[in-house]
């Protein structure tokens, strides 16, 4: 009996030892994870790559959204067998065929997760500067976050937030213009007259959306107001997505010139002799394929963006023109609109145009816009405005019905969001 | 349980002489003679103590045992002999010669076994309510076996092995009573000797259809005393974390204070390969089909030599086992093979009656050349044979190969070079008689480096290119348990305790590489590339610990309550979450009432167990992380990769289990059944979130159920016993039913990104299912031209068959694992001759075939290539060829149901005849023991499978529900099998 207790005593004490030694081993289930950075390790010196991270994922999602709005619309045409971009060329919205990785969803959760990564940066960025009212990576990340939300407004009919409640493509604009005002800011508390420039741009760009989507002259005016701003503070006004080969690629000549997606009849600028100066345009740069479809029509690979680190200017000081030429057009004034597109055209090496009616310049307002703009995702929402959208396909396809309308929000996004 | 006959053995010698020194009161002495009760045959080393004095003796070669000056009286025997029944009887001693026969029934249901795996100590198996299956080596020693997975297939009711076609190094997926898993690997843990063991599926090309080794392939079979398996959580609660999908704990010889003795034995194994069909291909230009025969012809006998030598022995204080094996196989496909070398030393320590250590060492090294099945889709040694196309044949490809030439194919290498050490320590120390403290420390380590190399000047990659894998795994156990035993309240109960604690550090370290544009022919390494297409590390690492309690309370050897616990925390938990408690209960009753009222049965045992286990999730699913990688030019970033889930916790089954062993007339028929019911609950599915959320990778969240329910039934029977000769069946069958129970809200998924395989993961069917089209009954097909115009099989179409809204239905096709498994071994021997023949069969499953949908969609099948002939022939009827479309529509590629095929067999798995030779003529030689086997394996397969090669091949171990898929994959050959075993 005396052994028995003793040994229960041992027992005991051993049992009392072992949770006691089990629970004292604070820190015994940290792991290092070599591969990954987690929340606690973004610190000071991480802070110039969470500044840069918005603008190379907004890069991946503008790719996707030009081959898509472009497919959709009449930039690219695809001659090859993949259901799903015969479908887009046709102009299907939200399609599942062939089983396919599906643009539209790819396309929206790209240019989502760069929003969420603007205001993420935004946000870290904020706790991490030490002077977060003037820091150029703050403004940053705002222009690229906003610049996300506005490509989506762009395509998409709404648009969520952090997985919240649709907004409308109006309301997502306006979120973007509260991004591009606190850059602003920010460019000019740092006296930064290049991103100050930038910003005005920016702020143009999404007042033109506005306007564009719902038709109010005054979101134009206000568009020309930020555009003549821009251009005070910085003539030659210029922001591009920055791309690389060991990074974040260019995949537009991935796609566009394996012989599959091509550049043919279905874009009517293609070696469409410039009016005055009969020669092919500068700005819509194609090779010669060599392909000719049934039609007899021939196809041409882009060169626009020859190789994979190509950069894709998303602000350009020919966009402001352009703002306000449309500006100035809408309010009568034809001879200032024209002037206005001519500056673009003697920078591309192209001949004046002259008129002084007011319809022939919105015609050469519509092909400044087509080719200055092409492959840059900006000529889907011109088709719906300026209804452009052709009434049958180089394969004789039917055009979808609804083709010249806006995607709805994407089935994965639906599914995958509870507030929807 | 070593140490408790080590006490006897020295209590023994004390009292021997002792009671020597006392021999003058009224003595008598016992003859005893200790044999089997049915067949009378004399049981060679059987053990009797008299428990009054606590002296005993050994049987000799006939049985008999003498113990001398006994006091006149009565006295209890207590009888063992391994494999029979214990015998407690008494028996009385008068003055002279008493002889007494102990007669001993053969334990049939392993009742009186020891097992040591789930029960925290070495336990008999009547004490446990929990099922543990035992595969003891000792009695297989005949069989055709060349690694684990032989030892193991059709022996354990409820564990399939799925796929793995026996090419050289490759193994099969295991799976015990199905999948328990949706997102985690169903393969169970596996511990060698107290030690976990990595159990990670590894091949030189892990990512396009290539062949993968069984970790546990890395033991030498021949170093196995016994394997024990858990089947599930009712079992394998203590095991905590990382149970859910069983353990199989691995046993190796040891030594004993004995004389050493050497065994050498070799094994000569011919593999001949399985006859597939020609193909076939209709020729335009004659109207005939030619036929080519490539992939019979580039086949070959394989062979392989295996070699081993071990020594055991010892002494009362030191004693030993050590082994050293070589083996080299060549594959029936050209360029295959496997070599190794596996080297092990077990050192046994008895430093006193208080301690017992042990060490055990392993040393492995395999290197194995894997038959190229395709790389790049298609090409590879079966990609070109099974496609090969007698269009095609020129004096570069005289086989046909549709791909590139087979000179392309040898040239390449794919290979796996792998060295592993398994060492651990082990320590026991008895505090008190009855209370011991026991501790193992030991450590997995194992290197693999992948090659594939393509020299330049290949058709596939013109430049060549070389990618290099180099894994490094280490696994860390260290155990520490103390058990306490004592009688309670009266005599008639008494109890056993065990606490315990346990760690397991587990890191996996990756390093590829790979290069490509060599500048000549002749290049083979790294540094020749030009360009390097890639380079990336992958680093896991998880930690768990846990401890545990166990209490049995035990009732005059008739009831035994187990109760017990297991706390455990995990590195890979969220951060949200504490320590998991995992509970099991069982009770075991062995029925003497049941058994006295029914004259038909001599045994009973019923029991009931209740347990939970867990399966913890990947390293680093809870964490949030990011990705820092290049962006822009000369800027890098952070990219949201895993959104993390800090309340991510253990997959959790709870299992209940009933059971009874019980043994019928006369001991000529033992049944074992159980039946299991268990429910995995909060089962990791991949959730995908909003993109605007900013993570595009699906986190993995507790919300699935799976249920399974099932049972296995092992039935023992002596159909004939005599002196010499003994004939006995042992068959075996196990029923597995598996639903996906609840998925959250995650919606149905197929369970793998390859485009052709069809396993499903929906609510309501086994985990894995197929799924897919299947063709409209009424109207197979449809034409893109008239049917008077049909003239070639590309204008047929299948015509799936659609649901009410106009879609194309999405059937079940079949079960990914049998539902329905088991095995039947018949055993003779008749003197010195031993005949075992065993057969194993699957039922209720299907398999999807690739390789015939590939045949089809290439026109290479006979059938194909005839329903084009027929159909290129003017003079075909309409009639005929409305009979053509419906079979061309079964050809075609887009309808699933076309491809997926029952895949339910009975085979011949194992025969084996031997003959143990006469000690006499050998005795001479010095050799004590002799024995000659000649076996075969995989001898004959029915079945009604449709697709290519056998119903078993196929399926990437490391994939969960891949085991359904056949793609381009060769059938295991039947193997002949010739050994010679000597003990010296």
């Amino acid at each position: 009996m005396e052994s028995t207790m003793k040994s229960f005593k041992t027992t005991f004490v051993l049992a009392i030892f072992a949770i006691f030694s089990f629970a004292a081993c604070d820190g015994l289930f940290e792991v290092s994870n070599p591969s990954f950075i987690t929340d606690d390790e973004i610190d000071e010196g991480l802070a110039d790559a969470v500044g840069n991270t918005p603008e190379a994922l907004f890069g991946e999602g503008l790719v996707r959204a030009i081959l898509m709005s472009d497919l959709i619309g009449d930039g690219l045409m695809f001659v090859g067998s993949v259901t799903e971009y015969q479908r887009l060329d046709q102009g299907y919205h939200d399609i599942r065929a062939g089983g396919r990785t599906f643009t539209v969803d790819e396309t929206y959760n790209a240019l989502g997760q760069a929003q969420w990564m603007g205001d993420d940066s935004v946000e870290r960025l904020q706790d991490l500067s030490e002077n977060p009212a003037q820091d150029l990576r703050i403004a940053r990340s705002h222009i690229f976050g906003g610049l996300s939300t506005v490509v989506l407004a762009d395509n998409y009919e709404q648009v969520t937030f952090d997985g919240g409640p649709a907004v409308s493509d109006m309301e997502a604009y306006d979120v973007a213009a509260g991004h591009f005002n606190d850059a602003l800011q920010i460019a000019q508390n740092a006296g930064d007259t290049e991103l100050t420039a930038v910003s005005y741009a920016a702020l143009a760009r999404v007042w033109h959306a506005k306007y564009a989507e719902s038709g109010n002259e005054t979101f134009l005016a206000t568009a020309a107001d930020y555009a003549t701003d821009a251009l005070q503070a910085d003539e030659n006004v210029t922001l591009e997505v920055r791309f690389s080969i060991s990074g974040t690629q260019n995949n537009i000549p991935n796609f566009a010139n394996r012989g599959q997606i091509d550049v043919g009849p279905s874009y009517d600028y293609i070696r469409r002799e410039s009016p005055y100066t009969n020669e092919p345009d500068p700005r819509v740069p194609v090779g010669e394929f060599g392909g000719v479809l049934a039609t007899g029509d021939s196809l041409y690979f882009q060169e626009k963006f020859p190789d994979r680190s190509d950069n894709i200017p998303v602000i350009r000081f020919q966009e402001m023109n352009l703002i306000n030429a449309e500006h100035q057009l809408v309010s009568g004034s034809v001879a200032d609109a024209v002037e206005y597109m001519n500056i673009n055209r003697r920078v591309a090496g192209l001949g004046d145009y002259e008129t002084t009616d007011g319809d022939e310049a919105l015609e050469w307002l519509i092909y400044e816009r087509a080719t200055e703009f092409w492959l840059e995702g900006r000529r889907f929402q011109d088709m719906r405005r300026f209804d452009l959208f052709p009434t049958a396909r180089w394969a004789g396809g039917a055009i979808e019905e609804g083709t010249d309308r806006k995607i709805p929000i994407p089935i994965t996004e639906q599914n995958t969001n509870p507030n929807l | 349980m070593l140490n408790r006959y080590f006490l006897t053995f020295l209590t023994f010698c004390f009292v021997s002489i002792f009671s020597f020194q006392q021999a003058n009161a009224q003595t008598g002495s016992l003859l005893g003679t200790i044999i089997d009760a049915q067949s009378n045959e004399p049981l060679t080393g059987a053990t009797i103590m008299i428990e009054e004095i606590g002296q005993g003796a050994s049987a000799d070669f006939d049985g008999n045992f003498t113990i001398e000056n006994l006091e006149v009286g009565e006295y209890t025997a207590d009888v063992r002999f391994v494999g029979y029944r214990a015998l407690q009887t008494s028996f009385t001693i008068s003055e002279g010669e008493n002889e007494v026969t102990f007669e001993l029934r053969e334990d049939l249901i392993g009742l009186e076994e020891v097992v040591v795996t789930g029960a925290g100590v070495a336990t008999e198996r009547r004490r446990l309510g929990s099922t543990v299956s035992s595969v003891d080596a000792s009695r297989v020693e005949t069989s055709p076996i060349s690694s684990m997975q032989d030892l193991l297939s059709g022996r354990v009711p409820g564990m399939v092995q799925a796929g793995g076609g026996g090419a050289p190094g490759e193994g099969a997926a295991i799976r015990i009573r199905g999948s328990a898993s949706l997102s985690m690997s169903n393969e169970p843990v596996i511990y060698i000797d107290g030690v976990r063991m990595d159990n990670r599926a590894s091949g030189a090309d892990q990512s396009n259809h290539g062949l993968q080794s069984s970790p546990l392939n890395d033991i030498n079979p021949d170093d196995i005393e016994r394997v024990e398996i858990l089947k599930g959580a009712a079992a394998a609660t203590l095991y905590g974390s990382e149970a859910n999908n069983g353990v199989i704990q691995v046993f190796t010889k040891r030594g004993s204070a004995d004389d050493t003795k050497f065994t050498f034995n070799t094994s000569q194994t011919f593999y001949v390969p399985k006859t597939y069909d020609r193909n076939y291909q209709y020729n335009a230009g004659t109207g005939e089909i030619d036929t080519i025969n490539s992939l019979n012809e580039e086949h070959r006998l394989g062979y392989r030599q295996n070699y081993n030598i071990s020594a055991q022995g010892g002494s009362e204080t030191v004693n030993y086992f050590s082994s050293v094996a070589f083996s080299d196989q060549t594959g029936v496909t050209p360029s295959a093979g496997n070599s190794n070398v596996r080297l092990r030393s077990n050192i046994g320590f008895v430093p006193n009656e208080r301690v017992n250590a042990r060490m055990n060492v392993a040393y492995i090294s395999q290197s194995t050349d894997y038959v190229q099945l395709a790389t790049g889709a298609t090409h590879g040694f079966s990609g070109n044979l099974i496609l090969a196309q007698p269009s095609v044949v020129s004096e570069d490809r005289p086989l046909g190969e549709p791909f590139s030439p087979m000179s392309d194919n040898y040239a390449r290498e794919n290979s796996l070079e792998r060295d592993r050490v398994i060492a651990s320590a082990n320590l026991n120390y008895s505090i008190l008689d009855n209370l011991n403290l026991s501790g193992t420390f030991g450590y997995d380590w194992l290197s693999d480096e992948a090659v594939q190399f393509i020299p330049f000047g290949s058709v596939l990659e013109p430049t060549g290119s070389l990618s290099n894998r180099i894994a490094t795994k280490e696994l860390l156990t260290v155990d520490l348990k103390l058990d306490w035993s004592s009688p309670i309240f009266n005599d008639n109960f008494s109890q056993s305790t065990v606490i315990g604690a346990q760690s397991i550090f587990d890191t996996f370290n990756e390093k590829t590489v790979s290069v490509t544009d060599f500048a000549g022919a002749g290049v083979t390494n790294l540094s020749g590339g030009a360009t390097l297409l890639s380079a990336g590390e992958s680093y896991e690492e998880v930690i768990n610990a846990g401890f545990f309690g166990q209490n049995q309370i035990e009732y005059r050897d008739r009831v035994y309550v187990t109760t017990g616990i297991r706390f455990d925390g995990n590195s890979a938990f969220g951060e949200n979450l504490g320590l998991q408690a995992y509970p099991k209960i069982s009770v075991s009753y062995i029925a003497s009432g049941i058994v006295d009222q029914l004259d038909f049965m001599t045994s009973l045992r019923l029991r009931a167990a209740y347990g939970e286990s867990g399966l913890q999730p990947g390293s680093f699913d809870a964490q949030r992380t990011f990705l820092a990688e290049s962006i822009l030019d000369g800027v890098s970033g952070i990219i949201p990769n895993n959104l993390g889930n800090p309340d991510l916790k253990p997959e959790r089954s709870k299992e209940f289990e009933l059971g009874f062993e019980t043994e019928l007339f006369d001991d000529r028929l033992g049944l074992d059944f159980t039946y299991f019911r268990s429910r995995t609950t909060d089962a990791l599915l991949a959730r995908p979130y909003p993109a605007t959320q900013g993570f595009l990778n699906a986190q993995l969240e507790n919300i699935a159920e799976v249920e399974s329910q099932g049972f296995e039934l092992r039935a023992q029977t002596t159909l004939h016993r005599t002196q010499n000769s003994q004939w006995s069946i042992n068959a075996s069958i196990a029923g597995t039913y598996q639903e996906v129970a609840n998925m959250g809200e995650v919606s149905a998924f197929k369970a793998t990104t390859r485009p052709r395989p069809s396993p499903y993961i929906i609510e309501g069917y086994q985990p894995g299912a197929h799924f897919g089209s299947k063709l409209d009954p009424d109207q197979p097909y449809n034409l893109s031209v008239p049917i008077e115009e049909l003239n070639d099989i590309g204008q047929v179409s299948g015509n799936a068959l659609r649901d009410a809204d106009g879609n194309e239905a999405f059937e079940f096709l079949g079960n990914m694992l049998p539902t329905i498994s088991g095995s039947i071994q018949n055993s003779y021997s008749y003197g010195n001759l031993d005949l075992n023949v065993m057969f194993d069969y699957a039922l209720d499953y299907a398999k999807h075939s690739g390789t015939r949908q590939l045949r089809s969609q290439l026109r290479v099948s006979e059938e194909a290539a005839n329903i084009q002939r027929e159909l290129q022939d003017a003079s075909t009827s309409i009639q005929r060829k409305e009979e053509l479309a419906a079979q061309a529509a079964r050809l075609d590629i887009g309808i699933t149901d076309n491809w997926v095929s029952d895949a339910d067999f009975f085979r011949l798995q194992e025969v084996s005849f031997s003959y143990n030779a006469q000690t006499e003529w050998l005795e001479g030689l010095g050799v004590n023991r002799a024995r000659f086997t000649l076996a075969g394996r995989n001898l004959y397969t029915w079945t009604g499978y449709e697709g290519f090669g056998d119903p078993d091949s196929g399926g990437a171990a490391s994939q969960n529900f891949l085991a359904g898929y056949e793609y381009l994959h060769l059938a295991s050959p039947s193997q002949i099998h010739l050994s010679l075993r000597f003990e010296f």
